[in-house]
């Protein structure tokens, strides 16, 4: 009885400083998600062009992103960057690495959606005399988003789950947060289990708004 | 009076050479079949009129204006000029190719709106009076997954005239039809030519050549073997070629 009480109380004086942290990780995963869009969209039109120089950039950029671990990309951009006299404030620093990471899978994803849409689309577009830039705009991404929702909500949500690793560098967001509670209280058990539902809170919060955005998409 | 004129033009992917050297032209009003075996480049040279495809060399010359392949292949003829001269072509295919996330009239006034800047009421306007003409005036709102084959293909010939063509390309139009949809699609294609629209059909409707075009071509391994009147190269071919496909087409059992 006094473990669940204990429990509680120290949850509860804890609690408003968790719910900050979690919304500060909000924050940078929706920023991060903002640029990971742009990233990825133009990586994958750069995939997707004739030209061998203009996929070249677009195809290191997702190689290196995929084949190294999230942690040192975060490292490389904090702690690495002030050695060539770039300096950014964690947050910062935080939202660029997190997104230029999720960036990678997004072009991936948009790539397949290009690939999705059938040749004859393309071709009826500029069949009526459309730039490259409009045919894209008003005919191939409405029909390429729709495809991809589902595997973007997908990655929106690891996009969320991986500002935990902004704890390493100092970023007060939800994980950080939970373990300087830890150190000061010794209840690792309580507080992580705590952690988690908020994670997942946020998490679920992310898929609903998917799931509302994907429905306005259907035809008929 | 010439409304386009092709000029000795050589198209290959990779070593498969697919025209060799066509030339042809089609004067204004006049509607031009183009026959033959799958395979032979009627396509592929439909594909070049409109600058789907560049080919290697020759020269096309588009309502006076000209163009020089070798030019193009060098990348010398702007992108925006070849846009440019698609305003002025319309294309139907073989698959339709609607835009399935725009409802039928935006299909239609998509182009005129966003290429040519037309005013949207004005494309409207435009757009119910072509799809009036095409019989589909009360599917205006509707998606086009929700049309039959042959209910696409003449929102696609809909949405091509509402850029005001000067000449229409047709690729197979009727070939992808259920055989009870070819009708409405050709009789609207006979009505088109009838009101004088300039038109350079790819076609397996050996009926429509005859009856509707002008003259008709016969193209064999990338090259015109036999043009002329389609009454002739239809009823008395002269090359034993364009017999041994026209026995092949229709005489069957």
């Amino acid at each position: 009885m006094t473990r669940i009480s204990s429990f509680i109380d120290t949850i509860w004086a804890y609690l408003p400083g968790m719910i900050v942290a979690g919304w500060l990780a909000f924050q940078i995963t929706v920023l991060a998600i903002l640029l990971s869009w742009v990233l990825g969209l133009v990586a994958a039109l750069m995939k997707t062009s004739s030209h061998r120089v203009v996929r070249m950039p677009a195809d290191f950029y997702i190689w290196f992103i995929r084949g190294t671990p999230s942690l040192i990309q975060i490292f490389i951009i904090y702690f690495g960057l002030p050695q060539l006299g770039i300096r950014l404030s964690p947050f910062v620093a935080g939202v660029i690495a997190i997104g230029l990471c999720s960036g990678a899978y997004v072009a991936e994803v948009v790539r397949g959606g290009l690939l999705a849409i059938s040749k004859g689309q393309w071709e009826s577009a500029r069949a009526v005399g459309m730039s490259y830039a409009l045919m894209m705009r008003r005919i191939i991404l409405p029909q390429v988003v729709r495809v991809i929702i589902p595997p973007l909500t997908n990655e929106a949500v690891n996009t969320l789950k991986n500002t935990s690793l902004l704890s390493a560098i100092t970023v007060m967001e939800l994980t950080l947060f939970t373990q300087m509670a830890i150190a000061a209280t010794f209840r690792p058990f309580d507080f992580y289990i705590v952690a988690a539902l908020l994670y997942l809170a946020l998490t679920t919060v992310l898929s609903r708004f998917a799931a509302w955005w994907e429905s306005k998409y259907q035809i008929s | 009076m010439s409304e386009l004129e092709l000029a000795d033009l050589h198209k290959s992917f990779g070593s498969l050479k697919v025209l060799r050297g066509v030339t042809l032209s089609v004067h204004k009003g006049e509607v031009l079949s183009i026959i033959g075996a799958s395979g032979s480049g009627k396509s592929t040279l439909l594909r070049c009129v409109n600058l789907l495809e560049t080919p290697e060399s020759g020269r096309m010359e588009f309502f006076g204006q000209s163009l020089d392949f070798a030019d193009v292949a060098c990348g010398r003829t702007r992108e925006s000029d070849k846009e440019r001269l698609r305003t002025k072509i319309g294309m139907v295919f073989q698959s339709f190719n609607l835009w399935p996330h725009l409802t039928v009239l935006e299909n239609v006034i998509e182009a005129p709106v966003h290429v040519t800047g037309m005013p949207k009421d004005e494309a409207i306007d435009t757009a119910e009076k072509l799809l009036a003409k095409v019989g589909l005036s009360e599917k205006r709102n509707a998606w086009p997954s929700t049309l039959s084959g042959g209910q696409q293909q003449r929102v696609a010939i809909a949405r091509a005239l509402a850029m005001q063509p000067r000449i229409m390309l047709f690729d197979e139009v009727t070939s992808a039809l259920d055989p009870e949809m070819v009708g409405e699609v050709l009789d609207l294609m006979k009505q088109l030519a009838e009101e004088g629209m300039t038109m350079l059909v790819v076609t397996h409707e050996m009926g429509f050549a005859r009856h509707v075009s002008h003259r008709t071509a016969f193209f064999h391994k990338g090259e015109i073997a036999e043009i002329g009147p389609s009454r002739s190269v239809l009823g008395s071919p002269q090359n034993p070629e364009t017999q041994q496909f026209l026995n092949r087409v229709l005489n069957h059992i």
